[in-house]
């Protein structure tokens, strides 16, 4: 398998990037040696694994909603207008 | 060597702690002593994004007066301390070293922080590092490389460069940095201090900029295992604000017993020797295997083979994991938002593709890369299961050892501008690291001596999971023999 140009459209649109030709001949390249590299995952096998990554994780705390302290700090690195992030118009 | 020592700033964490109890020392001293330093060394070795005069100065004044009508006695009271920038602190810019949080300043402490803080500990700055925690060289920072105190023409390793050049520099007696692949513990080797990563879960991550949510841990680098030790007993331990940090651990300071490695059994993976060490970095680690078994215990050699698997499935879910992490950074909320965007989507593609840097976008566009359909199974799945064979390869061995010893890099620091122009090979370095990251067990790097350059070299010795007492047992009589 070998990214070229149009298989990296994929992963820069779900990553919401945009890259410039020379990042696109640069990162394929980058992408390629590493891919190969770390196909050699395919020598095991996976049945009976869903994929799902094991962590230890005790019992979730209970869904019981508690005060925020200062919730007016959270908008303090955006753009806001009338307690409300400000973002470019989404309907036209 | 560019270092600032002077009678204060030679001092362990425990001994300017001790000096201060006895008020042989004020706590404004040890703080302006870090802080004078930091003036005179840090324009050349750029540990520091962000120093905290005026705040550590002010907190100096609050604890000494806490100290003295007894309201404050924990045992690191009065101890500076300097924090990776990736870790939140409220009221004071956490950057990650990316133009993403460049003017970000945390609405909230991380739980490491409010417990240092009720230590009476002292935060003199936070730390460069590699963006997100992206990188082995401290060379993907926005703003600009750490120098290794050491030769600073060389790297001080990566990602927590700032913490371990700022500890061996005298630039701070003791810092918190972050581990997910080796960026405590390969600093520390680079910079000839001590780096622990703890058990995956032992320590709350709430608060710590995520990169691989299933990997990271906040770790400790510090001048010597016994300082590592006390501030592992300050800031491990159950908090409901991380559904992955365990409840149950609770580190028992006092079971380390600086005595206790006669009769312990080490073991060294075949594998770990066949990996392309220098010269050097191979006769440090033999040496190191002799001095352990001067101190009593038994050196013994085994197989790892599912070793061969350890990068590519670090690096796939490592990546997977911070595609997902990294999505949040989209221009609304908080970080950079690009000027030029007419749209919404405009906006999250040139905001994202403005604030990221190379290493950064790579990782995240492999990570997206191998979740994506038709190439989940191939690669995701596939990483899972070797993590799934490394975890129980570990567990097997420490069925037959107490610990596993081996090199932290293949080579020592590399010179600046010699490793960015090849990221696979960059990744091939993180080989003896990223192995405790993927099991989830505890790892330190203790400095064991030095290559023909004069830079230091360190070893690794792992422990099984939330073995951190006899971990650091054994690190500590190992640092007394070894005497560095």
């Amino acid at each position: 398998m070998t990214v070229d140009n149009e298989l990296l459209t994929r992963p820069e649109a779900l990553c919401k990037l945009s890259l410039d030709a020379e990042e696109r001949e640069r990162f394929a390249k980058d992408l390629n040696e590493i891919l190969d590299y770390v196909g050699m995952l395919s020598e095991l096998s996976s049945d009976g694994n869903d994929g799902v990554c094991p962590v230890s994780a005790d019992s979730l705390r209970a869904d019981e909603a508690a005060p925020t302290e200062n919730p007016e700090a959270l908008l303090e690195n955006a753009e806001t207008a009338d307690g409300c992030f400000r973002v470019p118009r989404t309907v036209e | 060597m560019r270092c600032g020592m002077n009678d204060i700033t030679k001092m362990t964490a425990l001994q300017l702690s001790a000096a201060i109890r006895q008020k042989k020392i004020s706590v404004a001293e040890a703080v302006n002593a870090y802080l004078d330093n930091i003036e005179k060394l840090n324009p050349e070795l750029n540990c520091y994004i962000t120093v905290c005069r005026d705040e550590a100065l002010s907190r100096a004044a609050e604890v000494q007066s806490g100290i003295d009508s007894g309201r404050i006695c924990g045992r690191l009271a009065g101890v500076p301390i300097a924090i990776k920038d990736n870790i939140c602190t409220k009221g004071i810019k956490t950057t990650c070293a990316s133009k993403m949080l460049e003017n970000f300043v945390a609405p909230y402490n991380a739980t490491v922080i409010d417990r240092i803080n009720a230590e009476g500990m002292i935060i003199l700055g936070k730390l460069n590092m590699d963006e997100f925690a992206m990188g082995s060289t401290g060379e993907t920072s926005y703003f600009g490389s750490v120098k290794n105190p050491v030769n600073p023409e060389r790297s001080a390793g990566g990602s927590s460069s700032g913490a371990a050049a700022a500890v061996a520099a005298g630039l701070a007696p003791t810092a918190l940095g972050s581990d997910t692949g080796g960026s405590v513990r390969q600093p520390a080797s680079y910079c000839g201090v001590t780096g622990l990563k703890p058990t995956y879960s032992a320590v709350s991550r709430y608060g710590l900029i995520a990169y691989a949510s299933s990997l990271d841990q906040i770790g400790i680098i510090g001048k010597n295992s016994a300082d590592c030790a006390a501030l592992f007993d300050v800031i491990s331990g159950a908090d409901e604000r991380d559904m992955t940090c365990s409840k149950e651990f609770a580190f028992d300071y006092n079971s380390v017993r600086t005595e206790s490695i006669a009769g312990k059994k080490i073991g060294i993976a075949n594998e770990f020797l066949n990996v392309g060490l220098s010269p050097a970095v191979k006769q440090n680690l033999l040496d190191s295997a002799e001095r352990f078994e001067t101190l009593g215990a038994s050196v013994d050699y085994f197989d790892l083979p599912e070793l061969k698997y350890a990068i590519p499935a670090y690096y796939v879910i490592a990546c997977a994991e911070a595609s997902s992490n990294l999505a949040r950074y989209d221009g609304i909320r908080y970080g950079h938002r690009s000027e030029a965007a007419k749209s919404l989507d405009e906006m999250f593609i040139l905001s994202r593709s403005e604030g990221f840097g190379d290493e950064v976008r790579r990782r995240i566009m492999l990570g997206s890369f191998v979740l994506s359909q038709g190439y989940y199974d191939a690669y995701y799945k596939k990483a899972v299961t070797a993590k799934q064979l490394i975890t129980k390869a570990f567990e097997k061995a420490f069925e037959r050892y107490d610990f596993i010893l081996s090199p932290v890099a293949p080579d020592t620091a590399p010179v600046l501008g010699e490793s960015l122009g090849n990221p696979l090979k960059m990744y091939l370095s993180d080989i003896y690291t990223v192995t405790a990251n993927l099991a989830g067990i505890p790892a330190v790097s203790l400095p064991c001596g030095y290559d023909g350059n004069g830079m230091p070299v360190g070893i690794q010795l792992m422990a099984k999971r939330f073995g951190e007492a006899d971990l650091l047992s054994a690190a500590a009589a190992f640092g007394r023999e070894a005497d560095l």
